[in-house]
């Protein structure tokens, strides 16, 4: 009987070993007594990720639902295991799980085409049209590992509607309101110089959460309803309706002393650094204060009377509703506002 | 002569052993054993673990070494290592209580509270008493919110007087962020073993968790009176000295659990 620690030869029967003491019984076996020890990444990782500590909880959590799921639906239980379902939050990542390499791929790089082009044509019909595609073949992905044995038309419709109505809830509204924080788009139905008809720009509604606005700011913001009359032809004044979203920039803030005149700009009597988003536009004689709370933005885009100007300029603070930081349609034309 | 090199035939040149180390050749488990028990109290839980594992190597039907690897692999905040190193210790042992709730503790701390409990109540109705496995079932309340922790802990003092019963208690409810406990279990440590650089440094630990920064340099300063060279007390107390503001240090205090 041979020592597994000095590989002395003892006699056969003994419990221990002659040489050097070592138990013979467990000896016999081949056990490594060193445990396995965690790299320390691994450990830095586990302390700076706390959810670590959880994923077992979460796991367990799933595969609960999962049986709740199978219990009711009868689904085979060996297509839906935790790992799969987990997985199934990035199209093609389950199929790879399973082995399938070349389907995996292929759905992930055509939803990663179609993810992509959607968020570029972001407001437009054609951007929510291959968003909603996408979201198809995303469920797709789903019913294609999990309802690979659903052999009924009528079942699978059901399913994938499920599928969907599931990414929808879990995954793809609340991205989407995430996205909204920082990231709303506008359209232009009409041309604004110098945007045009079906121009879209990205308003970010964060921007002034923390921060006040700043005068050089691009924003958007909605005029408060109010009509300004200026004196028409005859004896009818010609009456304004002022209202609806505008996009321009700030050009002074509250306190400030503006004037203007022969085309240029001067707050508190200095030349300003800043003009209007259509720097043709600028009235030819105005002295305004902006009140309390207020911002100067010069309604450019439009084509008003000079005497509105004066009331349309007023913006309060509550009015502007985001920054607007990137024009994202046309494409050729695409890029930062500043 | 290259092949003879190794034979030791000028043992005069030897240097003598040291008065307390037995000579190497007769140096057994419990050698080790005792080596790996005073690195524990000393607070140095890399060495026990390679003191346990030399107690192993010589005798591997020590139930005592498998569940001291394991509870040194949990101080060193390796819990899915503890979890498999304590599965493999039960395929050894199945009945034995310290590797049983040495993966309760595992599992507490990796959060999956169902096995935990389950493997804390199968240790403690294993044969025998030990004041581990009623720290575990502490450490498993203090876990699970409840506030019969308290009584498991002092169950745990109860069954062993060691000091080391405390202490560990006392980092248990540090780990658990309840450092005024901790201290009070520290404090009942530090009554016992005076001696001990290790309880001074983590009575130091306490105090700093709670704010008290003088009498936390001050029980540094005791710890390196005991032990000059002590690495963890000398740190403490430069960052008591040098305390500087950091954005590194704000994340980690957040998120430190």
């Amino acid at each position: 009987m041979q020592c597994g620690n000095c590989q002395f030869e003892n006699m056969p029967g003994v419990q221990t070993c002659g040489r050097c003491g070592a138990s013979l019984q467990l000896a016999l076996l081949a056990i490594d007594v060193h445990p396995p020890r965690a790299s320390r990444a691994a450990k830095q990782w586990r302390r700076w990720l706390p959810g670590t500590r959880y994923w077992r909880r979460f796991r367990a959590a799933v595969a609960g639902a999962l049986a709740g799921v199978r219990g009711i639906t009868g689904w085979p239980s060996d297509l839906l295991t935790p790992g799969v379902c987990l997985r199934m939050i990035v199209p093609g990542w389950a199929q790879r799980h399973a082995g399938r390499t070349v389907r995996a791929r292929w759905m992930f790089g055509c939803y990663l085409g179609l993810l992509l082009s959607g968020l570029l044509f972001l407001g437009t019909g054609l951007g929510w049209l291959l968003l909603g595609l996408a979201l198809s073949l995303h469920a797709a992905s789903i019913m294609d590992i999990a309802g690979a044995r659903v052999l009924d038309f009528q079942r699978r419709m059901i399913y994938s509607g499920a599928a969907m109505l599931v990414l929808v809830a879990v995954v793809y509204y609340p991205a989407g309101q995430l996205l909204s924080l920082v990231a709303t788009p506008q359209r232009f139905n009409l041309a604004a110089p110098p945007f045009e008809a079906g121009d879209v720009v990205l308003v970010n509604p964060s921007a002034y959460r923390r921060s006040d606005p700043q005068p050089g700011d691009v924003v958007h913001y909605r005029l408060s309803p109010q009509d300004a009359r200026v004196a028409g032809p005859g004896r009818y004044p010609g009456i304004y309706r002022l209202q609806g979203d505008r996009v321009d920039r700030i050009l002074a803030q509250a306190g400030d002393k503006v004037t203007c005149g022969q085309g240029k700009l001067f707050v508190n009597g200095r030349p300003s650094p800043w003009l209007p988003i259509n720097s043709r536009q600028l009235p030819d004689r105005l002295e305004i204060t902006v009140p309390e709370n207020c911002y100067l933005i010069f309604p450019s885009t439009d084509l008003l009377p000079p005497a509105v100007w004066q009331i349309a300029s007023i913006v309060p603070r509550g009015r502007i509703s985001g920054r607007v930081y990137w024009r994202n349609q046309p494409l050729w034309r695409f890029g930062s506002i500043r | 002569m290259a092949r003879f090199h190794k034979l030791e035939l000028n043992a005069r040149n030897r240097p003598p052993p040291e008065p307390n180390e037995p000579d190497p050749l007769s140096r057994d488990a419990g050698y080790w054993m005792n080596k790996a028990d005073e690195s524990r109290r000393a607070g140095l839980y890399e060495s026990a673990l390679k003191y346990y594992s030399r107690a192993l190597e010589l005798d591997r039907s020590l139930a005592a070494g498998w569940a001291g690897q394991v509870q040194m692999l949990l101080q060193l905040e390796e819990y899915p290592e503890a979890e498999l190193w304590s599965r493999k210790g039960l395929e050894l042992f199945p009945t034995n209580g310290e590797l049983m709730a040495g993966r309760a503790q595992a599992f507490c701390r990796m959060g999956d509270m169902k096995q935990a409990h389950a493997l804390c109540d199968g240790s403690l109705q294993q044969a025998g008493q030990s004041a581990y496995r009623w720290l575990v079932r502490g450490e498993i309340m203090a876990a699970s919110r409840q506030d019969m922790d308290r009584y498991c802990f002092d169950k745990a003092q109860e069954l062993d007087a060691d000091w080391l019963v405390p202490l560990e208690v006392a980092r248990i409810e540090l780990y658990y962020r309840k450092p005024s406990r901790a201290l009070g279990r520290i404090r009942r440590a530090l009554e016992i073993a005076p001696e001990s650089p290790f309880a001074w440094y983590v009575q130091g630990i306490c105090q700093s968790e709670l704010g008290l920064t003088r009498a936390a340099r001050q029980s540094f300063q005791r710890c390196l009176e005991l032990s000059p060279r002590h690495a963890g007390a000398e740190e403490q107390m430069r960052r008591l000295q040098g305390w500087s503001w950091s954005p590194m240090k704000i994340l980690r205090r957040l998120f430190r659990r």
